[in-house]
């Protein structure tokens, strides 16, 4: 079942002096209820204005977006979306703990303490046990995009939208959030969906891959990886199945979707 | 509660600045003491000060520097509200930034001075006048710092709120604000120094009230030691202010400078 659907969507920004330029062009999905999702492209082809779009963030200049098949129109309360650059979405006045704690701590019958132990709770999830004092500012970007992610999941979120979240740390620390994410995922049954430059990462975590196409984006294709759950972040990155799609998709990219060179 | 400040004891390092001071202070006894400087307006340090300790003990001064500072905060305070809240609306609405924009623009280089003689008539003498005084020295600096500041807001941190359905004005007091506080702040130091200056100014030209009217009240008095004295009094309460303000700033915004986002 569809748990999020983006039919027809398209969308144009207004352009100094000219026509607006569509960056979006017809562009439909729709995401099963429990699977991860990634969407693949190249920068600058329309990944973040998708997931904006997706999380209620941006409004599309056409088409429709529904979530639980309602209409999207400002955030649904299922989906959180996870920015790209996760230390400007930090309050840096604000404890570890408490950045968590802010995103429940506005809802109804929400005591401090409940919504801190709820932070702490998470923060445990992520293996930030003991952080939760600290400021955002004294953590590693690794740890940093930890407590974005404890702060989504204290939310709750049936959908978890993920703008390139592991784009900004080194490639150690990538593989370990891999593996956390993988994990979560597992878990607590959510629907991710994760959009991405990085094929590896894609093709590694995935149940389908969506290849996005150069602006206007559309969806090129749709991949099922067809790769073995519970499944391993690295270890799958060893099956002749994982090769064989990254370098299908890598193809894909190089020729077709990806930059002019 | 004033007295408390200005005999708060200062912890002094020796530095070859603060000698400076304490030669000019020394230069001051002596050409008084020796008739370098032979005039009646020109009393040694010790006799000013001792006039000072008199009057500080017997709770004069400590009144006046009191109501000096109470009409200063209170005005500090409507004008830092005034600001911010001007700031919002300029940072909500282009229309209305469009619309109020050049008209405090027009006002802002009106130096504060001039507008006591026009406002004592509409608002009198006292207290309102000269609150409304230090309201004005502080909306300005406090609206250009708010409406710098609303630039700075990272889109991300008010998207962030709004993807957890926190509601508008929730996201106002609990990311926008603090996100500004930092330039609130830096521009509630300069109106702070500005508002002693004006207030002590508008108690010198209108009204009988605060250090301001005493400082005017002695000179036509002649009595130069309480006249100085009460200069000595304003020297340090203005350094006291200052220093005051910085540590409270490092205590409300430690994370801005943490993040290095000062500068
Ligand atoms: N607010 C905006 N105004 C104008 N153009 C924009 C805006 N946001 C994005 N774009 C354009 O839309 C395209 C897609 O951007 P984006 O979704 O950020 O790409 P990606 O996340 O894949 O790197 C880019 O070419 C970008 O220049
Ligand atoms: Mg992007």
């Amino acid at each position: 079942m569809a748990i999020l659907e983006l039919e027809a969507v398209e969308k144009s920004f207004p352009a100094r002096g000219g026509p607006p330029t569509l960056a979006m062009d017809k562009l439909s999905i729709s995401v099963r209820e429990g699977e991860f999702l990634s969407i693949l492209g190249p920068s600058g082809c329309g990944k973040s204005t998708l997931l904006q779009i997706a999380a209620g963030l941006m409004e599309p200049s056409g088409g429709t977006v529904r979530v639980a098949g309602r209409p999207v129109n400002g955030p649904p309360p299922e989906a959180v979306y996870v920015f790209q650059q996760y230390g400007r979405s930090l309050l840096p006045w604000r404890s570890v703990r408490d950045n968590v704690a802010f995103a429940v701590e506005h809802r109804p019958g929400m005591s401090r303490a409940k919504s801190r132990a709820v932070a702490d709770a998470q923060l445990e999830a992520v293996g930030l046990t003991g952080f939760g004092d600290h400021y955002p500012w004294q953590l590693s970007g690794g740890m940093q995009q930890r407590v974005a992610l404890a702060r989504a999941l204290a939310a709750e979120p049936k959908i978890l939208l993920m703008d390139e979240p592991f784009s900004a740390v080194d490639a150690l620390t990538r593989l370990d959030l891999h593996r956390l994410m993988l994990e979560l995922w597992e878990k607590r049954g959510l629907t991710v969906v994760l959009v991405t430059h990085d094929v590896e990462e894609a093709v590694a975590l995935s149940d389908r891959v969506a290849l996005l196409t150069k602006r206007p984006s559309t969806i090129a294709r749709v991949v099922e990886t067809g790769l073995p759950r519970p499944r391993d972040a690295v270890e799958v990155r060893e099956t002749p199945r994982f090769l064989e799609l990254r370098h299908e998709l890598l193809e894909v990219l190089l020729t077709r979707g990806g930059h002019a060179a | 509660m004033a007295g408390g400040t200005i005999a708060a004891p200062q912890r002094f390092r020796p530095t070859s600045g603060l000698l400076l001071v304490l030669g000019l202070f020394l230069l001051w006894e002596v050409s008084a003491r020796t008739g370098m400087v032979d005039s009646p307006n020109w009393p040694p340090l010790s006799r000013v000060l001792a006039a000072l300790a008199r009057d500080t003990a017997s709770g004069e001064i400590p009144l006046l520097v009191g109501s000096t500072l109470m009409r200063m905060f209170m005005g500090l305070a409507a004008g830092t509200v005034a600001g911010v809240a001007l700031g919002l609306l300029f940072g909500a609405s282009r229309f209305a930034a469009r619309v109020l924009g050049p008209t405090v623009e027009l006002l802002r280089p009106i130096p504060i001075p001039a507008i006591i003689p026009p406002l004592v008539l509409f608002l009198g003498l006292d207290n309102t006048m000269k609150i409304t005084i230090a309201a004005i020295t502080a909306f300005f600096p406090v609206l250009t710092n708010t409406v710098q500041g609303l630039r700075a807001v990272e889109a991300d941190q008010i998207a962030m709120a709004r993807t957890f359905g926190v509601p508008p004005w929730r996201r106002l007091f609990r990311v926008t604000l603090p996100a500004i506080l930092p330039y609130v702040m830096a521009g509630l130091r300069v109106a702070l120094a500005l508002a002693l200056v004006t207030t002590v100014v508008a108690e010198m030209i209108a009204g009988e009230q605060g250090v301001g009217h005493y400082l005017v009240l002695m000179q036509f008095a002649g009595r130069a030691e309480e006249m100085y004295g009460a200069v000595l009094v304003l020297a340090v309460l203005g350094y006291a202010l200052n220093r005051g303000f910085l540590a409270f700033e490092r205590h409300m915004i430690g994370w801005f400078f943490a993040t290095g986002r000062d500068g």
